[in-house]
Order: C-alpha cells, then sequence, then structure tokens
C-alpha cells in the first residue's frame, strides 16, 4: 500500500498501517477473537 | 471544563431511529450488541485493556459526539445488561459528564471496560479490527483543533492544509474544512453538514478489502474505493456517517 500513497492523507495513513490496534495481534487478542469467531460461525481462519 | 484525556473512548450516535441505522450497518458486516437493549453497539479490540472503542447507538434528538475516557469524573451513571448468545449476562456501568463544545462531546469514565469487549461482540463479519479515527468537519479547523487541546489536554498537528489532527491516545480526530472534507472524499459525493462543527465519519481498519467488498456487493450497499485500497460508503448507507474502511494488508 505504501507504494501508492501519493495523496497527503495516504501519506498520513500510510504511516499508521499496520499501526491500528485491532492488527496488532497478541496471542491473548487472537485468542478472543478467535472464540468471537466460533462464537459467530465465522471460518476460524479467516 | 477541561479534562485529562486518555483517549478518544467510543463515537456516540443519537439518533431518531437507531433501529434503522443499526439494520444499515448489519448490511455493511457488523456485529452489534443485542437489540432490546440501550446502547447497541459496535464494539472494537481496544488498545488498551481498560478503554474501550467502540460506536453506540442511542435513542432522542440527534447529536453525533465523541467521547473521551478519563479515569476521574464524577456524572450521570449509566448501566444496563446484555445478554450473549450463550445466556451470560454481561452488565455495564459508565459515568458521563458534562457535554462540551465546541464540537459535540463528552467525558466518560468506564467501571467496567471488559463489557464492551466481549469476544462475540468484537470480531465482524466484514474484518473491522478497529476504530482508528473519527472525523469533523468546520470553518475553521485550526480553531477548533486549538479549543479542544486546551480543553482535552491534546496534542495538535496540522496534517495539510484544511486538515488538523487532535490526538489523545490511540484513536485520532482529524478535522476538516468543508472543501478539503469534499475534495478528499469526492469519490463517495461527500457533503459537509449546514451547521458546522460536525462529525462526519469513521476510519475503520479491516483485514483485508476484497472480503469486505464481496461482503458489501451481497448486501446491495453500493461503496467507493479509493486511493490505498480505501472503501468508502456514504452516510445515506451508513446511519448518517461516511465510513472509511482502511485496509492493513
Amino acid at each position: 500500500m505504501g507504494a501508492r500513497a501519493s495523496g497527503p492523507l495516504m501519506v498520513f495513513w500510510t504511516a499508521r498501517v499496520p499501526r491500528a490496534h485491532g492488527a496488532r495481534e497478541t496471542r491473548a487478542v487472537r485468542k478472543r477473537k478467535l472464540a468471537g469467531r466460533m462464537a459467530l460461525g465465522l471460518p476460524i481462519d479467516g | 471544563m477541561k479534562i485529562s484525556a486518555r483517549d478518544i473512548d467510543h463515537l456516540s450516535l443519537t439518533l431518531t431511529e437507531p433501529e434503522a441505522a443499526a439494520n444499515r450497518l448489519l448490511q455493511l458486516g457488523f456485529n452489534l450488541t443485542p437489540e432490546g437493549v440501550e446502547p447497541r453497539c459496535i464494539c472494537f479490540q481496544p488498545d488498551q485493556d481498560d478503554v474501550p472503542n467502540y460506536v453506540e447507538l442511542l435513542q432522542g434528538e440527534p447529536v453525533t459526539a465523541v467521547a473521551l475516557n478519563v479515569t476521574e469524573l464524577e456524572g450521570e451513571e449509566r448501566t444496563h445488561a446484555w445478554e450473549t448468545e450463550d445466556g451470560f449476562e454481561v452488565d455495564a456501568g459508565v459515568v458521563v459528564g458534562e457535554s462540551g463544545g465546541p464540537l459535540p462531546w463528552f467525558a466518560v469514565r468506564h467501571e467496567t471496560p471488559d463489557a464492551f469487549m466481549e469476544p462475540e461482540w468484537i470480531v465482524h463479519p466484514n474484518g473491522a479490527l478497529a476504530m482508528m479515527a473519527v472525523h469533523a468537519v468546520a470553518e475553521n479547523p485550526k480553531a477548533i483543533a486549538k479549543a479542544l487541546k486546551e480543553a482535552w489536554s491534546a496534542k495538535v498537528e496540522e496534517v495539510f492544509d484544511g486538515c488538523m489532527l487532535v490526538k489523545t491516545g490511540t484513536v485520532e480526530l482529524l478535522i476538516w474544512s468543508a472543501a478539503a472534507y469534499q475534495s478528499e472524499y469526492k469519490a463517495i459525493e461527500a457533503m459537509a453538514p449546514q451547521d458546522l462543527p460536525a462529525i462526519v465519519g469513521v476510519t475503520i481498519a479491516v483485514e483485508r478489502a476484497r472480503p469486505l467488498q464481496a461482503l458489501l456487493r451481497a448486501n446491495n450497499v453500493p461503496f467507493a474505493l479509493a486511493e490505498g485500497d480505501r472503501v468508502l460508503t456514504s452516510p445515506e448507507q451508513s446511519g448518517g456517517l461516511m465510513f472509511e474502511f482502511l485496509p492493513q494488508n
């Protein structure tokens, strides 16, 4: 995505990817989300 | 009113018909807390364990406000209980402070932050991971940013001409001039509201853009694509807010 970042807003966003907190998965977070995916019946590797 | 804000905690949407908005947000692939209990919330995995990250829908006179997380607060205590699919009762308690300005905001202290982090509510079929940013439009973004900097003990930065950043924690507030906002989001023909300043949208981090696009197509939700594989939906499609989905891959 960074290579295509030309507009000023994309430059701003690119500096934040992949820093979005939901994307920084610790083991505990992954476990919590896995439980959530199973509860929703979503594929667990999705 | 002056506070020491830890982060933007949540976005509060008060609507005349919150259930209609909830149905639209379901069509966008969000998973909401159970119907029949106010507030309906879209919860995300937070950055800090005691600072929730969510969007709430309330019924009442329409206003969109940001809630700032604080550790000390005297105010109105609000409690509610949700029931999970498994029949567990999840009790939530928040203390809400007085409303401030010039952009609608209020302080909030959580007594049970875990209630907004239940596993089955932080996972979304559209791959949403987190609320990254809130967008507002103002006649004078610099003046609004300066006022909020003082009120929230925040940091302020000019991202570019017509776009100011107000930062207290992980979730960022972008304050746009009407012209800059309409230009940046012209793909969905974004229009600035007449009464300014106003909160107009949110940026949501998503795992990948393609599955989200497939979901929106399947649900007949119109969307536009923008630079960086961003997916945009207009306020008409999303309960009155512009949604910008920012892929993390």
